[in-house]
C-alpha cells in the first residue's frame, strides 16, 4: 500500500495550508493585544497571507494536473486559477476592512481570521474531487461567513442579516446534502469523476446490459459501491444506464437538489430572496466578500460539479436535463435582477440586485456550456467573468466602506451626491466600477459580457449544425441578455449622475484609510487593465477549463490499483457484443 | 436475514426531510426553525446509512460522521446568532425581523 500522505499531497494543498496557518497566526496575535489597541496591522498580516497563498498557487502552475489525497482532491489548472481569484478577493476585503471596523467600534482580530479560514474553505471546495471534501469545504466557507455577516454585534440590522443568511444557508446545505445522498444512492460512490464515468457508459457505448455493466464495474473495484445493485429486487433503484431515460428518478432528483442548492448559494432567481437582505445588512467589507469571493467559489464549484459528475448527454439535454433549469434561471435572474435594481434607493441593495443580474449572465454561459454536444471550453467565459465581476464588486463595496464613518452609514444614492468633485480619485474609481458592471468598454466588464454572449452564440451555432432541438431559444437568451444589460446601464449610470451632477444633501467625509485606498486602487487598475489588455487573463481562464482534471471528454481518471477507466469502457463494449 | 426493504428507509427519511423543510418555512420561532434544519440533516443521515447498507459500502457512513460534525458547528453558530438577535429585540420570532424590508 502506498504511503498515507505523499509530498505532492502537501504541496498541492499549499494555498489552503498557508491560509489556515495565517488564520491561526492572526488569532494568536489577537491574544497578545490590549483592549483599545489598533488591530489594523492584522489587515496587512492577512493580506500578506493571501499574497503568499496566491504565490504558492502560482508556483504550482508547473505541476501536472492530478488527483491527490487518495482521490479526494484535484490539483489542476482550474483549482489553481480559482485559488488566485479567491486570494485576490480576500486580500482586497482585508484591506478595505480595518478603518471601517474601527469606525464601528468592532476592530477585532477574529474578523481577519474568519476571512482567511473562509477563503481556505473556498480553495478546498473548488479543488474537491469527492462530495465529502466538497461538503466539508463548503461548510468551512459558509460557517465563517455566517459569523462575519453578524460580526458587528452592536448593529441590529447586521444581527438580522446574519440570522437570515444563516437560516437560508443552512437550508441550502441540507438540500445539497439530500441531493448528494440520493446521487450516492443511485451510483454507489461519492467521487465526482466516478459518478460522471458511471453515468456516461450508457451514452458512450450504446445500449449495455446493466447487470453486465455493473459486474464489470465491480470487478474493477474502483466503483465497488455499485456492486450492491440487484436487478431482481426492482424497487426504487431502477438504474438502467443503458437507455438512461426515465427510470433514474433518484438520480434526477438528486442532481436537481444539488443544482438548486448551488444556485441558492449564487443567488439566482427564484432562490434569491435572502440575498439583498444579507448583502445590504452585513457590514460593507463583509458584503464585498460575500458578493465576490463566496459567489465566485459557489460558481466555480458548480462548474466543476457539472463538468465532472453530471455532464452526460441525457443528464444535460434529456427531458429533465439541467440545461433547461439553468436556461430559465438565467432568464429570470437577468430579468428580475435588472428590473428590481432600478427601483432601489440604497446603493448596497442596488449592488445586491445587480449581482443577481450578474448571476444571470454567468448562467447564460453555463447553459451554453451544457447545450447540445456540450463544450466545456465555453466554461472559460464564466471564469473570466468571475475575475471581472470580483474586481468591480469588491471595489464598489470598498468605496462604500471607505465613505462610512461611525454612525454615518453611506447607503443611499443621495449620500454620493457631489462626491466626484470632492474626491476626484474616488469618483473615477467608482465610475470605472459602474462602467465595468454595466459592461461598457474599455473596462473588464465589457470583455466579460462579450465572452459570455459569444459562448452562447457558439453553442447556438454548434446546436444548429447538430440539429439539436431548441437552438433558437439559446439565441433568444442572448438577445434578452443584451436587452437586460441595456436596462442595467440605467441604474449604474444613476450612481455616476449622483457622483457628478447632483448637489450634496449632507456632508460626507471619507474615512481616509490608507489600506482601503490601496485596495480600491488595485481593483480600479485591474478593471481598466483587464479591459484594455484582456489577453493574458483570457488565456488563464481558458487554461483553467482545458486543464480541468477528470473532465468528461477525454481525460480519464487513473485509479490506483487498476487500469484507466477508459479500458473499462472498452471492456464493456466488447462484453456486450 | 429478514430485514426491511430499502424503500421503507427512504420513505421515512424523505418524510422527515419534507417535514423539516416545511417546518423551516412555516414556523415563526427562530429556535424551532433551527431545529427543523437539524431534522433535515438527520433525515439525510438516515438516507446515507440506508444506502450505505444497501451498497455494502462504507463511504455513506463516513459521510454521516462528517455531517454530524458539521451539524454541531452549525448549531454553535446558529444558537449564538439567535442569542445575538434576542439581545437586540427581546424576541426570537422570525416575523419580527423586518428591519431589512424596504
Amino acid at each position: 500500500m502506498s504511503s498515507l500522505i505523499t509530498p505532492i499531497d502537501i504541496a498541492s494543498t499549499l494555498p489552503f495550508i498557508v491560509l489556515c496557518l495565517f488564520g491561526m497566526v492572526v488569532l494568536l496575535l489577537e491574544v497578545f493585544q490590549r483592549q483599545g489597541q489598533s488591530r489594523s496591522y492584522l489587515a496587512y498580516v492577512s493580506a500578506v497571507g493571501f499574497a503568499t497563498a496566491a504565490f504558492s498557487a502560482w508556483l504550482l502552475m508547473g505541476v501536472e494536473g492530478q488527483l491527490v489525497f487518495h482521490d479526494m482532491n484535484y490539483i489542476d489548472g482550474f483549482s489553481k486559477v480559482t485559488a488566485l481569484l479567491m486570494c485576490t478577493a480576500g486580500a482586497v476585503t482585508c484591506l478595505i476592512a480595518p478603518r471601517y471596523l474601527a469606525e464601528l467600534n468592532a476592530d477585532r482580530g477574529e474578523f481577519y481570521a474568519l476571512i482567511l479560514f473562509s477563503a481556505g474553505g473556498m480553495i478546498m471546495m473548488v479543488s474537491a474531487a469527492d462530495f465529502i471534501v466538497f461538503f466539508m469545504a463548503l461548510e468551512l466557507m459558509s460557517i465563517a461567513v455566517y459569523a462575519l455577516a453578524a460580526y458587528v454585534r452592536s448593529s441590529r440590522v447586521a444581527a438580522e442579516a446574519g440570522f437570515k443568511y444563516f437560516l437560508m444557508g443552512a437550508f441550502a446545505s441540507a438540500i445539497m446534502l439530500y441531493g448528494i445522498a440520493l446521487v450516492y444512492g443511485a451510483t454507489g460512490t461519492t467521487n465526482l469523476a466516478a459518478i460522471g464515468q458511471l453515468l456516461s457508459y450508457g451514452a458512450a457505448s450504446g445500449s449495455v446490459d446493466p447487470a453486465l455493466l455493473l459486474s464489470k464495474v465491480s470487478e474493477q473495484g474502483a466503483l465497488a459501491g455499485a456492486a450492491g445493485y440487484d436487478t431482481t429486487t426492482g424497487d426504487l433503484l431502477m438504474l438502467n444506464y443503458g437507455s438512461g431515460t426515465a427510470n433514474m428518478p433518484l438520480l434526477y432528483l438528486g442532481i436537481t437538489l444539488v443544482i438548486v442548492s448551488a444556485v441558492f448559494k449564487v443567488g439566482a432567481v427564484p432562490f434569491h430572496m435572502w440575498l439583498p437582505d444579507a448583502y445590504s445588512g452585513a457590514p460593507s467589507p463583509v458584503g464585498a466578500f460575500m458578493a465576490s469571493a463566496v459567489k465566485a467559489a459557489a460558481f466555480a464549484s458548480l462548474l466543476r460539479l457539472l463538468a465532472l459528475a453530471f455532464f452526460d448527454y441525457e443528464l444535460r439535454m434529456g427531458p429533465m436535463g439541467w440545461v433547461q433549469v439553468t436556461f430559465f434561471l438565467a432568464l429570470l435572474s437577468m430579468a428580475i435582477g435588472n428590473l428590481v435594481a432600478i427601483a432601489q434607493t440604497s446603493v448596497k441593495r442596488m449592488l445586491a440586485y445587480s449581482s443577481i443580474a450578474h448571476t444571470g449572465y454567468m448562467l447564460v454561459a453555463i447553459t451554453a456550456m451544457g447545450y447540445g454536444v456540450g463544450d466545456l471550453d465555453l466554461g472559460a467565459s464564466v471564469v473570466f467573468y468571475l475575475f471581472a465581476y470580483v474586481f468591480g464588486t469588491v471595489g464598489a463595496f470598498g468605496i462604500l466602506a471607505y465613505l462610512t464613518r461611525s454612525r454615518y452609514y453611506v447607503e443611499r444614492f443621495s449620500d454620493l451626491n457631489g462626491l466626484g468633485y470632492r474626491y476626484p480619485a474616488l469618483g473615477v474609481a467608482m465610475t470605472l466600477f459602474m462602467l465595468s458592471s454595466a459592461g461598457i468598454p474599455p473596462t473588464a466588464g465589457f470583455i466579460a459580457k462579450f465572452q459570455v454572449f459569444k459562448a452562447a452564440v457558439i453553442a447556438y451555432g454548434a446546436g444548429v449544425e447538430a440539429g439539436e432541438p431548441g437552438a433558437l431559444l439559446l439565441l433568444a437568451l442572448v438577445v434578452s441578455g443584451i436587452l437586460f444589460s441595456v436596462v442595467g446601464v440605467y441604474y449604474y449610470l444613476k450612481v455616476i449622475v449622483h457622483l457628478y451632477m447632483r448637489d450634496p444633501v449632507r456632508e460626507v467625509t471619507a474615512s481616509d484609510s490608507g489600506p482601503a485606498r490601496v485596495g480600491i486602487s488595485v481593483c480600479a487598475i485591474a478593471t481598466l487593465v483587464i479591459g484594455l489588455f484582456p489577453g493574458p487573463l483570457l488565456n488563464l481562464s481558458e487554461q483553467a477549463m482545458s486543464q480541468m482534471e477528470g473532465r468528461h471528454d477525454g481525460v480519464y481518471v487513473q485509479y490506483e490499483d487498476g487500469a484507466p477507466i477508459e479500458d473499462l469502457q472498452r471492456l464493456m463494449r466488447e462484453g456486450s457484443r | 436475514m429478514l430485514s426491511l426493504p430499502l424503500s421503507w428507509y427512504l420513505m421515512l427519511s424523505a418524510t422527515l426531510f419534507v417535514m423539516g423543510a416545511l417546518g423551516l418555512l412555516l414556523r415563526r420561532n427562530a429556535i424551532v426553525a433551527f431545529m427543523c434544519v437539524e431534522v433535515m440533516l438527520n433525515a439525510v443521515n438516515l438516507t446515507f446509512i440506508a444506502f450505505s447498507k444497501y451498497h455494502q459500502d462504507y463511504t455513506g457512513q463516513v459521510f454521516v460522521f462528517m455531517v454530524i460534525a458539521v451539524a454541531a458547528a452549525e448549531a454553535g453558530i446558529g444558537l449564538a446568532m439567535i442569542v445575538n438577535m434576542f439581545r437586540h429585540k427581546h424576541s426570537v420570532q422570525v416575523d419580527e425581523a423586518t428591519l431589512l424590508r424596504h
